[in-house]
């Protein structure tokens, strides 16, 4: 039969088909007119479609099953009565139930293994999903509630029952919007964010085991070929994966060792589905972030995906509030483009005289060739040098910078990437992706220089200048609030440094710069609690550097108003502990302040309040070593003032308290430099109130334990351990007085 | 984790083959994957609880997933894997059945691969299709290859593979509907095909 025959013969059966029965043959009359023959092609398939019956319906396979499945529906297992059937996976078949023991009756998923499949590996596998679900529990993972064997020693796992429908059928059927969909989403990538936490890989994540309720909330079901990561155990000793190869990644499909990057790529495909309504490739790419996003995810190279779900989920944060993303390849890739367009006159110029000169093909593939090479010189230029500013030099930086005697290596470090950067800022023009970039290396080696609050070369002067550079690309881009956060968070930075050194002056022009920016986002319609939250952190910032310049008043109001933000904060979402923190730290400041001017009952009752925040903080996030130091450094301003008023005893209780709190935490990160210097600065001050309670031999001991801590610090010629350098000074001062007999050491 | 029987075969180079249209590097393909079955169902056999068989499909599934997962095969498409396994079913189904036939009727050459299928293993649903179907079905099919390909390849993801119709509409990238319409006229000839040689 001809090609055009039998597609005719299809076309006229189809339609056929379509028609009432009474109209067929009417239809058919006229659809076959003087063609007889395609009428008893279509007459004869039409009338063997209607014996056709359940022919080739069930797969072939399914004949050599025997014998017939037990009916369990009716039949009562462990306290649960099999009510219907729910479906049907690899290996197992799925029920529902009720608790026949239960006057509500509660519905419960039982998931049985089939008859005739129990080889071992199979009920090892049954063995370990119910251990593996057993240890995870989260709001959007089915629980296990139950399991065993059934009289014929069929293992069972009892499980929630959730009434919805698979992740893609909801969206089809709901008409998701795409960000909801993302939403979504998100919630399923906390769920395997959960998995991974605890070293499982789910491996087999697809939409038929992503349901959603009909409250939207996701449902992460079926642990039934999950893995430990790092298993010792060999993954599948008899050979069988029961995985889905839609959903698979290329590793696992080979059978190679899985890891967590599996699940990512398996998100990728339900991330793509959920999108296009198809599994990638699907047709043509997704456009824009998103298709960014999915590729990265679906990268062939597990190395080449996100390292985490976490890092997915981030991205598609950034993506829903209009971030630029982090996954590197497709930013770079666009940057490259917009990079080549600037160029793309110059280009257009040349080929046009090359044109002139001898036309035709060779000036088009000259054209190409140019373009090439452009490109190309183009892409090895931005890859070296985001490579330098934003990995290379900060990895490198971080290797080092606890090697003794790393300092000239780590100035040198910084130099260069300064070179770089440098040269990088006359070429960039007026691409605003590379400029912000560019702000964001400035800033980085900034933080390196100088920061405040953490490890950096005390290059202050340097610092600042790199601030100032990035500050200075941030003032010409577009105002838009993303760009006008990042300058606040420079200047805020700038102001912090400037204080430091000194510039009281300089740090307070900057940080009022800092707040009317601050003020403009917090008024802005839409605001979020960050820029609420950082309008709040200005005030105590500014405020901190008022008081400090000898204006104690105008400084504690403007940190007042600061405080005020952050309680209101706090008011209207108690779980805000973001916003919580940040009071404690401002009401130590307001303290310090207060005790500075005398006021000794108010800075009392600031740092109790401080204290009371930090604790309450420290018990609901008990391995947060920050809140615990918070707290310690509350009760040391607390001693502070019980000693200016002569009860000493209690300082002394608070002092040692906070000591030991200081000492354990440094104990448990020896590495930690911090937490070296806060454990020495606690034995320090606790010495002194022993010496002025006359217990000399006391405070000496602490006094050579607070030395032997800080001398590794204060070895170092690294001019961010000022700090340290300067306690082991009053130290050894201490210790002489103390060994001496000479009352105060201070 | 691999067998000896499979352990240094060219796995990869038979399947890069036979997608390139090599029909002989199928052949290699199918009879290594029975040697796997031959040996996964006697090492089962050995260590059957007495009142339990294992059921064929799942060491036909389990045996074809070893063998694939023994291997660095780099799975391109999820089309040609379903291809692939489709195929492979309809293989080892159809083989099966056809000695099964030959060693009924007690003459004929037995497949060679299958003699050694322990016994306990070939117990067959009488109601539904009979061996004799199945065969014709592969000889019928082998005629509707020369019409419609992809049909073809409808009819042995659904009725090989055991893929549903959404799951078919997915690996080949075409409309359920599409599917859908493909597999009726394809089932409504095979039929009548079938009943012409009755």
């Amino acid at each position: 039969m001809s090609n055009d025959r039998w597609l005719r013969v299809k076309e006229v059966f189809a339609t056929a088909l379509e028609q009432e029965p009474g109209q067929r043959a009417a239809f058919l009359d006229q659809a076959c007119a003087n063609d007889d023959v395609l009428r008893a092609e279509v007459d004869s398939l039409l009338q063997a479609h209607e014996a056709t019956g359940d022919f080739i319906e069930n797969p072939a396979a399914a004949r050599l099953e025997s014998p017939p499945p037990p009916e369990w529906i009716g039949r009562r297992i462990g306290a649960y009565r099999i009510v219907g059937s729910l479906g049907s996976g690899g290996m197992s078949d799925v029920f529902r139930a009720v608790r026949a023991d239960d006057e509500y009756h509660k519905e419960v998923a039982i998931k049985i293994l089939r008859a005739g499949y129990e080889t071992q590996f199979l009920l090892e596998r049954f063995k370990s999903e119910k251990r593996m679900l057993a240890s995870l529990d989260h709001p959007n993972i089915a629980r296990i509630l139950d399991g065993g064997s059934t009289n014929e020693g069929l293992p069972y796992l009892v499980m929630d029952f959730i009434q919805g429908r698979p992740i893609d059928q909801y969206c089809r059927e709901q008409h998701l919007a795409d960000r909801e969909r993302l939403k979504l989403f998100q919630q399923l990538c906390s769920a395997v964010q959960y998995v991974h936490k605890h070293l499982m890989v789910h491996a087999d994540l697809k939409c038929n085991n992503i349901l959603v309720t009909e409250d939207g909330s996701v449902r992460l079901l079926d642990f039934g070929v999950s893995e430990l990561v790092n298993s010792a155990s060999p993954r599948n000793p008899q050979g069988l994966v029961a995985f889905t190869p839609e959903y698979a990644s290329p590793e696992q499909l080979r059978g190679d060792v899985i890891s967590t990057a599996s699940d990512v790529y398996s998100l990728g495909v339900v991330l793509h589905q959920l999108l296009t309504g198809r599994l990638p490739p699907g047709h043509g790419p997704i456009a824009g972030d998103l298709g960014a996003i999915t590729q990265t995810a679906l990268q062939h190279d597990p190395a080449s995906r996100y390292a985490s779900v976490e890092q997915f989920n981030l991205d598609i944060d950034r993506h829903l509030n209009g971030f630029p993303l982090s996954c590197q390849p497709a930013t770079f890739a666009r940057k490259v483009t917009k990079f080549c367009g600037r160029h793309r006159t110059g280009i257009a110029v040349l080929s046009a005289f090359v044109l002139c000169l001898i036309g035709g093909v060779v000036a088009a593939s000259w054209e190409a060739h140019v373009a090439r090479q452009q490109r190309a010189r183009a892409e090895r230029h931005f890859a070296d040098v985001r490579k330098l500013a934003s990995t290379f030099m900060f990895d490198l930086y971080e290797a080092i910078q606890n090697l003794p005697g790393s300092t000239q290596a780590r100035h040198l470090l910084v130099l260069n990437a300064l070179k770089y950067l440098d040269g990088l800022a006359a070429e960039s023009g007026g691409d605003v992706t590379i400029q912000r970039e560019l702000a964001t290396a400035y800033e980085k080696v900034a933080d390196v220089q100088g920061g405040y609050r953490q490890a950096n070369l005390g290059d202050a002067a340097g610092a600042i200048a790199s601030y100032r550079k990035a500050l200075d690309i941030r003032q010409a881009l577009p105002p838009e609030p993303e760009v006008r956060r990042e300058l606040l968070r420079a200047y805020g930075k700038l102001g912090e440094v400037m204080a430091g050194v000194g510039d009281s002056a300089g740090a307070i022009a900057t940080s009022r710069r800092a707040l009317t920016i601050a003020e403009d986002l917090a008024a802005q319609p839409g605001a979020a609690v960050t820029d609420q939250r950082n309008l709040g952190s200005v005030y105590v910032s500014l405020g901190w550097q008022i008081a400090r310049s000898g204006k104690a008043e105008r400084g504690l109001m403007l940190m007042n108003q600061g405080t005020a933000v952050f309680e209101s904060l706090v008011d209207a979402d108690p779980q805000d502990a973001r916003s919580r923190h940040n009071a404690a730290v401002a009401y130590g400041r307001m303290g310090e302040i207060l005790i500075g001017i005398q006021r000794y009952s108010d800075a009392l009752a600031l740092h109790s309040k401080q204290q009371q925040f930090a604790h309450a903080l420290a018990v609901a996030d008990p391995t947060n070593a920050e809140l615990r130091t918070l707290e310690a450094y509350a009760l040391l301003g607390m001693a502070t003032v019980l000693s200016k008023r002569g009860a000493t005893q209690d300082a002394l209780l608070k002092q040692t308290e906070a000591a030991n709190t200081l000492r354990a935490l440094f104990d448990a990160d020896a590495k930690d430099t911090e937490a070296r210097f806060n454990a020495a600065f606690s034995l320090s001050e606790v010495s002194v109130t022993l010496a002025s309670l006359g217990q000399f031999q006391a405070a000496e001991l602490k006094l050579r334990d607070a030395l032997a801590i800080i001398e590794p610090l204060a070895a170092t010629d690294d001019p961010a351990m000022a700090h340290a350098r300067e306690l082991q000074g009053a130290d050894n001062r201490r210790l002489a007085r103390v060994t001496a007999g000479t009352y105060p050491l201070d | 984790m691999s067998t000896p029987d499979t352990q240094d075969r060219p796995v990869t180079r038979l399947l890069v083959q036979w997608s390139g249209g090599n029909e002989a590097a199928l052949g290699e393909l199918t009879s290594l994957l029975y040697r796997e079955l031959r040996s996964l169902a006697q090492r089962h056999l050995r260590r059957e609880r007495a009142n339990h068989t294992i059921q064929r499909t799942a060491l036909v599934h389990e045996a074809f997933v070893r063998l694939i997962n023994q291997q660095s095969v780099d799975w391109r498409s999820r089309a040609h894997f379903f291809a692939l396994a489709s195929t492979l079913m309809r293989r080892i189904l159809v083989d099966h059945a056809r000695a099964r036939l030959s060693s009924k009727r007690g003459g004929g050459q037995p497949v060679e691969s299958l003699e050694e299928i322990p016994e306990a293993l070939d117990c067959v649903d009488e109601d539904s299709d009979s061996d004799e179907d199945l065969t014709a079905i592969d000889a019928a099919l082998t005629r509707l290859a020369a019409i419609d390909d992809r049909q073809v390849q409808i009819v042995q993801m659904r009725y090989f593979g055991g893929l549903t119709i959404e799951e078919t509409a997915q690996a080949l990238d075409i409309s359920e509907a599409t599917v859908k319409r493909e597999w009726t006229l394809a089932r409504a000839w095979l039929k009548r095909e079938l009943s012409k040689g009755r």
